[in-house]
């Protein structure tokens, strides 16, 4: 478990970079985490939902007599109640008509579609009512396929809109066709990323809460989410400052999903609609078929334009997503990879065409890498089939293709200029650790023994920050180029200092983050610095823990609000000192002039601050508290009419290397090596970016090998439990070695990039790459995930 | 996923249990383990109108040898037949078996007879208990009965056993070896997981007289192949029958894929199952033969 | 709604409730005695994080009736912890080798390996494997639990 200590140059921090226990590490290993479910209120009641039994279906008629008559139930409501006094859910599509509420109206569009919701005195009396709610459907015939989705005769999932399809453009960065022309080759595949999620442990909780006297609607949410308030307010028609979700509620993992806005509306409504607070906990089932919590389910066709070395000169890739029934914000997900659509290679031009439709499935939303992991995996896989074409192994063609360390800062056909990177010294290290010529050797004689054993080798852009963009890119209408985010930072009359941020996390670390950032800039150890989450009405302008963005913009935020209150802290001292400013210079947490004839300690300058108003210098505000709200770096234009933008500020890098052996009776895959060299620019906390990094390649292997939303022929999710859907034990996660480099970023303070979708963006295409180096001596290969030992059986006879 | 409400009796006794029983006219359930029954409570998939609780039942939590046999009482915990030296030494089928039922922490309230009883196609015990030719010891409202494994096993999660009636027992006959004969034994699963339902599985006991190198019995079974535990007696006799026992392994195998005709379902392929099947039976094979032949003797 | 009474000792202390047939023992814990330290994940005994001891041993507490524990000794993870505050050397080692991210699956992992630990003071890497294959994390690819009870067996946990 070594991890390589950073640069030389970089161990002037005292904090950064250095091994720390993540504060908030203590309070879960006691049991004291504060999740949504363990929120009580008195006169709590809870939810239950009635699902759709059909994939398509006018419902016409609910029965709920015998259900109210069940003593401990308080009520129901109905899509109809509820539709007549909300507005439908933000769409971040033009498609107007396509209406998305938290109930079912007269159609239901998916089968678990929640149609009838509960409120009753428990869980369980809750659940025994919705048995004995009797519901009537006229089926109507679905669509299940993207493809089927396409043709124009398909059943009609939204009536409201010209057809299934509800987004598609084609957007041509550069002389794409003249780049083909001149190619002497070019190669074709389609892929198919098939429906999976990253499915936390814990499911979607939410408890709301009215309160007349104050006209406020309290909210507590195991939430991941920008604009989640906002959102809320709209749909209820609710004044923004009068919903407060309250962000310091523990989140039991999230990585994307953790959406909820239509569980949150429905039970704001039922809060007030009742009188009483109500708590929605889905449960296994509501949460896999009715959360609309599903991911990426992608059809890639990529043809690539290359010469006989095998460096590519032009892309086209074309890639429908089955969104489900309803989209909301998830389209986006072939927008993000824009930022991003060449890889680490230095390709000329691109034609990228991204079709979204909609299909009667539960709705998707986003997944970690907000649509970068299926991408990377088209990406890698097309680098590995032009690798066999003209003969050079996985790791050469990278080579040959990288974009070289001294082009940064880096401008990529669509418009995204990538800030730092050094892709052959990462890939070099990862090829070190992994020790791929014994690799090598081993593979040879496994092979000579006539075992199925492969190499695999993949790369991957992590684009971090958060410039929301995509939105605008999609959506003519769209026009927001603010993407915020803020730190509050005090010290009292004690000289403890406090900050405050103002998002909800998941197992992130941005307590540690902030602390630990505080603590670098002040000189404070950053264990007696308390970082606290506020409500969205106390806290500042976010846009929310997605993106790999915190390390970036809130690191950003915070550097800056510690700088400017050290700054003001030296300015009190000098005046008191009698000297100016320049002529003096913090020693560790003292002032002390320049001449050493006098000082001032981080007390006495608090205590200065907040008590001895005559000794402040005039006009400057008693207290010592700021904020500091940053914009998204290099964020702040909207794209060019061809679709061209600086997306993410920030992209990290890392390099994987994948060594398996398939058993020729079974298909079953094995894990002979793992090895992997990761670039987020300067660590703040090792721990945590290990952790991070080492959990997506996890969930990576997840959607590489197990896991996958099944639907059958009537449209019902056959994978319903955790029994069917399959997520890695330990078991199934290899021992993953890993090293470091750190090329920092020039546009954020400290040059921290951004960490913790890389791992999910690069295994998948790692394991794949790998599995069809084994298979080569077959002539046989796997373009989609998951892969199953069914597929691997079926193509080694 | 909460249940329907049930009446709830912990009695002490195995009449008390079966009175409880019959008075709940076909509504009542037995609760052992309630590693497979807790979920389909939770899930509502069933809906009993009375749990009763068999855990407090004193002479239903051993294993007792009796004579030649081993007979484990209904709530005797897997995790304890994983742990026991007398299983180890009488019925190493069983032990091979017994890592690969549900995950540690499930063997730990899980029971050896809930398994067998429960039924669930691709379960291991349920194979063991056919294949070593155990017997299920029954007591209902009219008086106790016995099924022979190989007869309790009807379909589908369907076996010999009605509403109003408690398995108190199963009893796996452990005679002694004879002299100069050695045993063994390979249980060998294909999962996607590793602590999975399996997609299929194979189970292989050898005895082998090891002087005149001839096997003396051979038990062969399939689990995940069909609606209930497969007994492949074919096989057996193949095997029983050859003078040189691991050049007819192959053969066995392949004859093992014609005889089955398994299912198709969300994890594999009806062709899947059929191939591996044949893989896992001819390496189980291999392994209880290899597994003979170094073996120590056993009384 | 049925109604039965329970006497179950939780973390030493023993407490008399009355509860429904059907409510879980993780329920139980969670709701009548707020003890909510115990997770529930997916109520049908497959994530593990509601992973309780009942008299010493680690079960899933989704499917198991409260009724079913009566006259039990129940240990959750609010009682590793000798006064609440003090970190048992596990949980201790869950700290220093960052064990953990979100925290929900963390304490039916501190279960499981607790039990192990006591059980098998010095476990190989394939005896901890072994028993936290039961339990699903989603954040951390297990790499850093596995590496905590290997610190915590070294640090003599399992006496």
């Amino acid at each position: 478990m070594i991890v390589e200590p950073p640069p030389s140059e970089l161990r002037r921090h005292r904090f950064v970079g250095h091994k720390r226990r993540p504060v908030e590490d203590r309070r879960f290993v006691l049991g004291r985490g504060r999740f949504a479910a363990d929120i009580t209120l008195p006169h709590l009641h809870h939810v239950a939902i009635v699902p759709s039994r059909h994939a398509h279906a006018r419902i016409t008629a609910i029965d709920a007599s015998a259900a109210l008559a069940l003593p401990g139930v308080l009520g129901i409501v109905t899509g109809p109640q509820l539709r007549a006094r909300t507005k439908p859910l933000r769409q971040y599509l033009d498609i107007p008509g396509v209406d998305w509420f938290p109930l079912a109206g007269e159609i239901a569009r998916y089968a678990g579609e929640w149609v009838v919701a509960v409120v009753a005195t428990e869980r369980a009396i809750a659940e025994d009512a919705v048995d004995l709610i009797e519901v009537s459907y006229d089926p109507l015939p679905a669509v299940l396929d993207p493809e089927a989705a396409l043709d124009p005769a398909s059943p009609s999932v939204h009536p409201s809109h010209p057809s299934n399809v509800l987004y598609r453009r084609t957007f041509v960065w550069g002389g794409v066709e003249a780049d083909f022309a001149a190619a002497p080759r070019t190669l074709a595949t389609r892929y198919r990323w098939h429906r999976s999620a990253t499915v936390p442990i814990e499911t979607f909780a939410v408890t709301a809460a009215w309160e007349p006297g104050t006209a406020l609607l309290d909210v507590w949410a195991s939430v991941q989410m920008p604009q989640f308030p906002e959102q809320i307010a709209d749909a209820l028609g609710i004044p923004l400052n009068g919903v407060r979700v309250h962000f310091d509620v523990d989140v039991g993992g999230s990585y994307g999903v953790k959406r909820g806005i239509k569980h949150a509306v429905l039970v704001g409504f039922l809060t007030r609609h009742f009188g009483v607070p109500v708590s929605f906990v889905e449960d296994r089932l509501e949460n896999m078929r009715g959360g609309d919590m599903h991911g990426p389910d992608r059809i890639f066709d990529v043809t690539a334009a290359y010469d006989d070395r095998g460096v590519v000169r032009s892309l086209r890739i074309r890639t429908i997503d089955d969104e489900g029934a309803y989209p909301g914000r998830s389209p986006l997900q072939m927008g993000k990879p824009v930022g991003a659509i060449v890889g680490a290679y230095a390709i000329g031009s691109v034609e990228y065409e991204a079709i979204a439709v909609t299909t009667n499935k539960t709705g998707q939303v986003a997944v970690r890498g907000f649509g970068q992991a299926p991408t990377n995996f088209a990406l890698e896989l097309t680098m590995d089939r032009i690798a066999r074409d003209v003969g050079v192994d996985a790791l050469e063609i990278r080579r040959r293709n990288f974009i070289q360390p001294e082009a940064f800062p880096y401008v990529i056909p669509s418009g995204t200029a990538y800030d730092s990177g050094d892709y052959p010294a990462v890939m070099a290290k990862a090829a070190a650790l992994a020790d791929l010529s014994e690799l090598q050797r081993w593979r040879a004689a496994a092979r000579a023994e006539g075992r199925v054993a492969g190499i695999g080798i993949a790369s991957c852009i992590e684009p971090g920050g958060g410039n929301a963009i995509f939105q605008a890119l999609f959506n003519d209408n769209d026009k927001t180029t603010t993407f915020p985010e803020s730190c509050q930072v005090k010290i009292d009359r004690t000289g403890a200092i406090s900050a405050q941020i103002g998002i909800a996390s998941s197992g992130q670390g941005h307590e540690t983050l902030v602390s630990t950032l505080l603590g670098e800039i002040f000189d404070v150890e950053p264990d007696e610095i308390r970082v606290i989450h506020a409500d969205s009405l106390a806290g500042l302008p976010s846009q929310s823990p997605v993106a790999s963005r915190m390390a970036i913009v809130l690191g950003d935020a915070t550097v800056g609000a510690a700088r400017r209150l050290r700054e003001q802290m030296l300015r009190i001292a000098a005046y008191d000192l009698g000297r100016a400013p320049g002529d003096c210079a913090w020693h560790g947490t003292t002032v002390r002039t320049k001449d050493a004839s006098g000082e001032r300690t981080w007390l006495e300058i608090a205590r200065i601050a907040h008590l001895f108003y005559h000794r402040l210098p005039p006009g400057m505000e008693p207290g010592l508290q700021t904020q500091f709200v940053v914009e998204v770096p290099r964020g702040g234009t909207l794209p060019t009419p061809d679709g061209r933008v600086q997306m993410y500020p920030c992209h990290s890098f890392s390099a994987h290397v994948v060594a398996v052996e398939i058993d020729r009776g079974t298909g079953k895959l094995s894990f002979r090596k793992y090895a992997l060299a990761h670039d987020c620019g300067t660590v703040i906390n090792p721990d945590i970016v290990r952790g991070m990094v080492l959990g997506g390649v996890a969930h990576g292997i997840g959607a590489a090998l197990y896991e996958r939303f099944i639907y059958d022929a009537d449209g019902r999710l056959l994978t319903q439990t955790l029994a069917d859907y399959l997520m890695p034990t330990v078991h199934e996660v290899p021992l993953v070695e890993m090293v470091e480099h750190e090329t920092p970023s020039p546009f954020t303070t400290l040059g921290q990039k951004g960490v913790g979708e890389g791992g999910y963006m690069s295994t998948p295409a790692a394991v794949v790459c790998a599995i069809n180096d084994a298979l080569s001596p077959f002539g046989t290969r796997v373009d989609h995930v998951p892969v199953t030992p069914v597929d691997l059986l079926e193509r080694m006879r | 996923m909460k249940p329907v409400d049930f009446r709830y009796v912990r009695p002490l006794t195995a009449a008390e249990a079966i009175g409880a029983l019959a008075g709940a006219s076909g509504e009542g359930t037995i609760i052992a383990g309630g590693q497979s029954l807790g979920p389909m409570l939770n899930m509502r998939l069933v809906a009993p109108s009375l749990i009763v609780d068999v855990n407090a039942i004193p002479e239903l939590r051993t294993i007792d040898e009796t004579g030649q046999a081993l007979r484990f009482g209904a709530t005797v915990r897997q995790r304890e037949a994983e742990r026991s030296a007398l299983v180890a030494r009488r019925l190493p089928l069983m032990r091979d078996a017994l890592p690969h039922v549900g995950h540690a922490q499930t063997r730990n309230r899980g029971t050896v007879v809930g398994s067998i009883v429960h039924a669930h196609p691709a379960a291991e015990l349920p194979l063991v208990a056919v294949c070593l030719d155990a017997v299920v010891e029954i007591a209902g409202p009219a008086g106790s009965r016995e099924v022979a494994a190989t007869d309790f096993y009807r379909g589908y999660y369907e076996v010999a056993l009605s509403a109003d009636e408690l398995a108190l027992a199963v009893r796996f006959p452990a005679p002694a070896l004879p002299s100069g004969v050695r045993r063994g034994t390979a249980f060998l699963e294909m999962s996607r997981r590793e602590s999975d339902f399996a997609l299929v599985g194979a189970a292989a006991q050898i005895d082998l007289d090891v002087r005149a190198r001839r096997v003396t019995d051979v038990r062969l079974g399939l689990l995940g192949v069909a609606e209930t535990p497969f007994r492949f007696r074919a096989g057996e006799a193949l095997v029983r029958a050859a003078s040189d026992p691991p050049a007819v392994f192959a053969r066995t195998a392949r004859a093992a894929a014609d005889a089955i005709d398994p299912d198709a379902d969300l994890h594999a392929t009806a062709d899947y199952r059929r191939a591996v099947a044949a893989t896992l039976l001819e390496r189980a094979l291999h392994a209880a033969w290899l597994h003979a032949l170094v073996a120590e003797p056993r009384a | 709604m049925s109604a039965y009474p329970v006497a179950i000792t939780v973390n030493g202390k023993r407490v008399e409730r009355t509860v429904p047939a059907r409510r879980s023992l993780a329920d139980f814990l969670r709701d009548d005695l707020h003890l909510t330290g115990t997770h529930v994940g997916c109520e049908h005994g497959i994530c593990g994080a509601c992973t309780v001891h009942v008299n010493g041993v680690p079960v899933r507490s989704c499917i198991l009736y409260a009724v079913q524990a009566d006259g039990a000794e129940v240990t959750t993870v609010e009682g590793l912890s000798p006064d609440g505050t003090t970190l048992s050397p596990l949980q201790d080692a869950f700290v220093e080798c960052h064990g953990l991210q979100c925290g929900f699956c963390t304490p039916g992992m501190l279960m499981a390996a607790t039990a192990l630990l006591r059980e098998v003071p010095h476990p190989t890497d394939a005896e901890i494997r072994d028993e936290l294959a039961g339990n699903i994390c989603r954040c951390t690819g297990y790499q850093q639990i596995v590496e905590a009870v290997q610190l915590a067996a070294r640090a003599g946990a399992g006496r």
